[in-house]
């Protein structure tokens, strides 16, 4: 048993999302939505009416609103690390095995984990790299 | 590869649990959550002892538990769970994710409302009410939702019946995720937030935000709002914010108190570390109400708010006392505090007193200026108490629980046993221990006393019917019988008009007021009067078998004839006219009890000579005739008719078994229809190497049946269902029921010369557990292969070691400074270690002795080093000699990891392995995880190196390594010259060693990232592995590669092929995958039962112990696997969890099927179970025989 390890600083950058849906890989950014068949690739869409583009952006937009975590074109590295170490660390407090083991390896009791877990999701990456002006 | 997935043990952890009257009943309940299971528990108030009323697998992972009462109702509801389920309302399918709400649930005191909270954004509100028909309904949800804000905690406030208003704490990181410099993050606000359910306007409001605490992690209700009969209000109102280090009391437009949280005044312990509140409870009684919040190391203070009306004016804080770090606190009204435990045992405790008198410094908010709010940021002076023994609280029951098991073996060490017994090491810190864990049920013995002689059989009997307790015990020797009297004490007695000089063959309480005695010459039958009639054995003839109840006598003679007796309406006991000829000898007779408002039992079972089992008929009309006819593959040796209840045969009336034990040890149980009086449905079972005699007793009021062989089973009805249990004590000769008013509910039996009185304490478990205390968490143990011992290593995170506290408590008294001796001398195993910052290690290597379960010899690591792996290793250049090898680290960081200096600690075993002698120490770079004995030489895992060493003089010699594994190397296993590395993070590896050329190759791995946390090879190309996130699976190797590396001498091959991947050349293919639900903490390749086949057993960190067995035919599996579909479909969870995507939660499930899912067969209503076994084919016996039979052979439970 390798309790003791349970933590190294290479465990935030699994990919956990622990996704019930077995089916394509790709809907997983998009969890209990269904989009429109002809919405489904706006990227592809271009050639239509500027109308739909736009109808399909703001269905777009709507999602990210909607659920936190959605990937983007334009996502920083930055802010994709930031949002895997927060769905793992909300998935450790969520998971009890996994508050337990991490509990047992730090020789921290359940509560402690879970508590320093949902503190460090405020900023599980430090701060943000600094914007180039241009 | 099929294989079948089944839960032996099931998870023993108590994530939560909630108190109510659930029931209906007027008792309170307290319903656990096991994680994947609901348990329902109920305290007695009178024996204070707890007890299982009914548990449930629900077949999904629960996150939240919460109680509620609707207004004026009786009973409490279970949110998202109760055992018949009332509402289901979904809110997210995709698991416990960072936005799927579920992680918080909070209810409004008056069961008007209930949030649901996820970890971050999501609040749902929902309206609870009830329609005409006074059903449950629940409105479509509200959103409460705040973008960027991650949830900490909320609670339902008591604000009587104005608005439901919920509190939560709240953090926003939409600022710190803009800045650069930090500032931001630094200066976040932990928000207080109010939301109020507008039920008028049916929308959620948020009514009050302010900062509080940053280090806030929790919130607890107080009361408030006014009796509805008078104008008092219940309390204040408000919540109490717990934060590190102190408890503020918190309201709308209401001043703030704050109090400490009193510390421990231990000289060794870390000041710099702050108190955490873990679990807290609020009790109201009789318009008063406390709270009782514990910190984490286990102390709890009972909290108390001094109000006037609506306005506090003090919050005060005192000990209370000390009890194990509780996941959940529970009061009950009865009187008793139930501690869910987050490791170990669970306890019920009794209340004493209320700590309300007593000489413990209190601390009051008025003791501070401005009731400790003067300056929010700055901590109150620190407040100190001094940890005792229980004081208010008693300890009234406790819970066995296994959680976490850290690291098992099964194997077969105690003498007198045929079956392996389950070794777990247990626990975390000082109250760890090393668990036996034997298949069978617990026995205490109360009486145990020597005879004069060695009798053949007991029995007793009450005097007449309405007699509550027994009045005698009968012994039967070879040429006498001896009768005691049970009284005051128990002793022989003359003039009960038994015959002594006789064996005897039966004894029954017979009639209203008679006794009955049946011994080879004749039947006595002693009337209430002292009269005795006797009937006489035909000359010549003699009675050599007898079977009675009530009110019927049936005897076999040495002629192999059947004598048939009855008792008429005025007792007398007639004979009836004819004999009945068997034919053969007649080796066991039975007859069940009269049913209740009957005059007879219609059917005789017998047991001949020639290995058959007659039914015969004992109804008016065909009397003597027989009905069936049974073979069987030996003679029997006994035989015995019970009514015994089986819902998962029927659930309307108890089924007539008739069970027969043979004397090659095999029992056989058959259903007698009651219609036909054909034996149906056998089902075999191997109990023992002694022919089997079976014994009726009654078990909790409960028909049960004994059965002897070599050891003692118990077959008895438990929740309904038939559990079939070896007795975990000697074996045997005769054994009966004994009632007296010492022990009601008692058996006595006999072994050799003495005769013993006993009793089953714990119905339903499956496990005896005996313990073996630790001193601090155990990580891994193995075994030797020439002695019994056990080698373990014991190690703790944040704990000092002895030897570094003795040094250090030295200095501070060289240094004058003041050390309390008192606290000091506390016992380690109630108040645990103090607390030491990140890098300290407490860590020791512990010789067990399994078979005596003890502790033999102990060895604490100085040096703040800590053990993480050992292996005995037979070094071929010592000639073979054993040594153990174990693998430390000093100053150890678990996150990220590194150390000062990993070693390899070489041991020369003293005293036939009772002892140690350090050989010498090896300097690693990195913590060695890993290690392992490999043709003669160690091979170690150290860090990311897999290395292979030898022994020297004053090192051991590093031979080879190989560097390229990803992150860290937990396990390691091998067959010849293969070896299979487990990463921590990147799945399971193949490596093979090429002496030629000294080369560690890998030339396989898997094509998914998994986290092994266990491993074990099923055969040269398979590993079954546990990763740590609840799965288990199967990965196996083409065979073709496997040979061709096996056939490359050099491994130039290997070296030169392209890699895949990024990774080996070839890849493993997953055979098998299955979800447990618990995080696997071992699994080994074993044959649980004695000649039986090899199984995968596998122990998991919450407590669970399960199998996978493999299937024997595609017949088996076809018909398994559709029996799981149709169970999909009928069985759907508790929780609502659609079963295939639970089993299927990281990656879908292949080629196992849910054991336990299809054991729920037995739990369905019959017409159900009749429509399922009808598309499948069979009948329900036939489905039911086929899931016992794959359990019973494979496991023997």
């Amino acid at each position: 048993m390798t309790m003791t390890w349970a933590i190294t600083c290479s465990w935030f950058f699994i990919f956990l999302l622990p996704s019930s849906d077995t089916s394509a890989a790709a809907w997983r950014w998009f969890p209990n939505m269904t989009i429109p068949k002809s919405k489904r690739f706006f990227v592809n869409s271009s050639f239509k009416s500027s109308e739909l583009r736009y109808t399909a952006n703001t269905q777009l937009e709507h999602l990210h609103a909607r659920y936190t975590g959605t990937g983007h074109a334009d996502l920083t590295k930055y802010e994709w690390l930031t949002h895997q170490h927060r769905d793992t660390l909300s998935s450790i407090v969520g998971h009890p095995t996994l508050t337990s083991f991490l509990a047992i390896a730090d020789g921290e009791s359940a509560g402690r984990v879970k508590f320093e877990m949902a503190e460090k999701m405020l900023q599980p990456c430090g701060p943000p790299p600094r914007k180039d002006d241009d | 590869m099929h294989l079948y997935n089944l839960t032996l043990q099931t998870p023993t952890a108590i994530n939560q649990a909630i108190v109510g009257n659930f029931s209906g009943a007027r008792q309170q309940e307290i319903i656990a959550s096991h994680g994947t299971r609901l348990e329902l528990l109920r305290p007695d108030p009178q024996t204070g002892k707890i007890s299982t009323v009914i548990s449930t697998d629900v077949f999904g992972s629960i996150r939240s538990l919460a109680a509620f009462r609707l207004t004026g109702g009786t009973k409490d509801y279970a949110i998202t769970t109760s055992f018949v389920k009332l509402h289901q309302e979904t809110f997210g399918k995709s698991g416990a994710r960072r936005i799927v709400p579920g992680q918080y649930l909070a209810v409004d005191p008056k069961g008007r409302s209930v949030m649901i909270a996820a970890m971050e954004k999501a609040k749902l509100v929902y309206i609870l009410n009830r329609d005409a028909a006074a059903n449950l309904t629940i409105s479509s949800p509200l959103e409460a939702h705040k973008n960027a804000a991650i949830i900490h905690h909320i609670v339902g406030l008591d604000v009587g019946f104005e608005n439901p208003t919920f509190a939560a704490l709240e953090v926003d990181y939409t600022e710190s995720d803009q800045d650069p410099t930090g500032e931001a993050c630094k200066n976040a606000e932990k928000m207080l937030t109010y939301y109020e359910l507008d039920l008028g306007l049916n929308h959620v409001v948020r009514k009050w935000s302010e900062p509080t605490d940053p280090r806030a992690n929790l919130l607890l209700q107080v009361p408030g709002g006014q009796l509805a009969s008078s104008d008092r209000f219940d309390g204040p109102s408000g919540v109490l914010v717990c934060c590190e280090d102190h408890i503020i009391y918190r309201h709308m437009d209401a001043p703030q108190h704050r109090v400490p949280i009193p510390r421990r005044k231990h000289p060794l312990s870390d000041s710099g570390r702050g108190m955490l509140i873990v679990a807290a409870v609020m009790h109201r009684m009789r318009g008063a109400f406390f709270f009782l919040v514990q910190n984490e190391d286990g102390d709890l203070f009972k909290v108390t708010i001094e109000h006037e009306e609506e306005e506090v004016k003090a919050l005060k804080i005192k000990y209370f006392d000390t009890v194990p770090v509780a996941s959940s606190l529970c009061i009950l009204k009865s009187g008793f505090l139930f501690v869910a435990s987050e490791f170990s045992n669970h306890y019920l405790y009794q209340f004493q007193k209320l700590g309300d008198d007593d000489n413990e410094p209190e601390f009051s908010s008025t003791m501070y200026p401005s009731f400790g709010m003067a300056d929010p940021s700055q901590p109150l002076p620190r407040a100190h108490f001094r940890p005792r023994p229980l004081d208010n609280l008693a300890i009234a029951d406790e819970i066995e629980s296994l959680n976490p098991i850290l690291d098992s073996k099964v194997l077969n060490v105690l003498p007198n046993s045929d079956t392996p017994q389950i070794f777990a090491a247990c626990g975390r810190g000082t109250r760890s221990s090393l668990r036996i864990l034997r298949h069978g049920l617990e026995v205490e013995e109360s009486v145990s006393s020597d005879l004069p002689g060695i009798p053949n059989a007991v029995w007793t009997t009450k005097r007449t019917e309405e007699d509550a307790y027994d009045s005698y015990i009968i012994l039967s020797f070879v040429n006498g019988t001896l009768v005691l009297s049970i009284g005051e004490t128990i002793e022989e007695v003359q003039d009960t008009g038994f015959l002594s000089s006789a064996p005897t063959l039966a004894v029954q309480q017979i009639g209203a007021d008679a006794l009955l005695q049946v011994h080879p010459g004749g039947i006595r039958h002693v009337l209430s009067n002292g009269h005795v009639t006797e009937w006489r054995a035909p000359a010549n003839k003699s009675i050599v078998a007898a079977t009675t109840n009530k009110r019927q006598v049936v005897v076999a003679l040495s002629s192999a004839e059947l004598v048939y007796f009855e008792l008429d309406l005025e007792g007398q006991l007639n004979e009836y006219q004819d004999r009945k000829a068997m034919g053969s000898t007649v080796l066991a007779l039975s007859i069940g009890e009269v049913p209740e408002g009957r005059q007879r039992t219609p059917y005789l079972a017998v047991g001949c000579e020639d290995q058959t089992v007659r039914v015969v008929s004992l109804d008016p009309e065909s009397t003597l005739e027989t009905i069936s006819l049974q073979a069987l593959t030996a003679p029997p040796s006994s035989i015995c008719v019970a009514e015994m209840m089986d819902f998962s045969i029927t659930r309307v009336e108890p089924v007539m078994f008739v069970n027969i034990g043979l004397q090659n040890g095999v029992l056989l149980r058959t259903v007698l229809d009651p219609q036909t009086g054909q034996l149906v449905d056998t089902r075999t079972r191997f109990l023992g190497t002694r022919p089997i005699k079976l014994i009726r007793v009654q078990i909790q009021r409960q028909p049960a049946i004994l059965a002897l062989s070599s050891r003692s089973w118990l077959n008895y009805t438990h929740q309904n269902l038939m559990h079939f249990t070896p007795l975990i004590f000697e074996s045997f000769d005769y054994a009966w029921s004994f009632s007296a008013e010492l022990s009601p509910e008692g058996l006595i039996g006999i072994t050799g010369s003495t005769l013993k009185i006993f009793q089953i304490p714990k119905l339903g478990t499956k496990l005896k557990q005996d313990s073996i205390p630790l001193s601090y968490t155990p990580r891994k143990f193995i075994t030797h292969p020439s002695n019994h011992y056990f080698y373990l290593i014991e190690g703790d995170h944040r704990v000092i070691g002895d030897d570094a506290a003795a040094k250090k408590l030295g200095e501070l008294r060289n240094q004058g400074k003041d050390v309390d001796e008192e606290v000091l001398e506390l016992p380690q195993e109630v108040f645990g270690k103090p607390k030491a910052p990140a890098g300290t290690w407490g860590s020791a290597i512990r010789i067990i002795d399994p078979i005596e379960a003890k502790t033999v010899a102990y060895f604490p690591l100085d040096g703040n080093e800590a053990a993480f792996s050992l292996a005995v290793v037979p070094f071929s250049a010592r000639n073979g000699e054993l040594h153990l090898v174990v693998g430390t680290a000093a100053d150890t960081l678990v996150s990220p990891r590194s150390c000062s200096s990993g070693f390899l600690r070489t041991y020369r075993f003293t005293e036939d392995g009772a002892g140690l002698e350090l050989i010498h120490k090896t300097e690693t770079d990195d913590v060695p995880l890993a290690l392992m004995a490999f043709q003669g030489r160690l091979t170690a895992g150290v860090g990311k190196a897999l290395r292979i060493y030898d022994i020297g003089k004053k090192k051991l010699l590093r031979k080879v390594e190989n560097k390229s594994f990803a992150s860290a190397i937990v396990s390691l296993n091998t067959q010849g010259s293969r070896i299979i590395v487990g990463d921590m993070q990147e799945s399971v590896s193949f490596a093979v060693y090429k002496p030629p050329e000294n080369r560690l190759l890998i030339f396989a791995d898997d094509s998914q990232p998994r986290w092994v946390s266990a491993c074990t090879m099923v055969d040269y190309n398979t590993v079954a592995v546990g990763d740590r996130f609840g799965n288990v699976f199967v990965n196996r190797l083409d065979p073709k590669v496997s040979e061709q590396v096996d056939d490359d001498p050099t491994g130039a091959g290997i070296l030169h092929e392209k890699s895949i991947l990024m990774g080996a050349p070839h890849k493993t293919k997953m055979i098998a995958h299955f979800h447990v639900g618990d995080l696997v903490t071992s699994i080994h390749k074993v044959a649980m039962v004695a000649g039986g086949r090899e199984i995968l057993l596998y122990t998991c960190l919450h407590g669970t112990i399960g199998i996978l067995v493999p299937f024997v035919s595609k017949e088996d599996v076809d018909f398994i696997s559709t029996l799981e579909q149709h169970m999909r479909q009928e069985n759907s969870s508790l929780v609502g969890r659609d079963h295939l995507t639970w089993r299927g939660y990281y990656t879908p499930v292949k080629a196992v099927v849910d054991g336990d899912l299809c054991e729920t067969f037995a739990q369905l209503p019959t017409q159900k179970q009749s429509s399922i076994s009808g598309e499948l084919d069979r009948t329900v016996g036939e489905v039911s025989k086929k899931l016992e039979q794959l359990r019973v052979t494979t496991s023997g439970f």
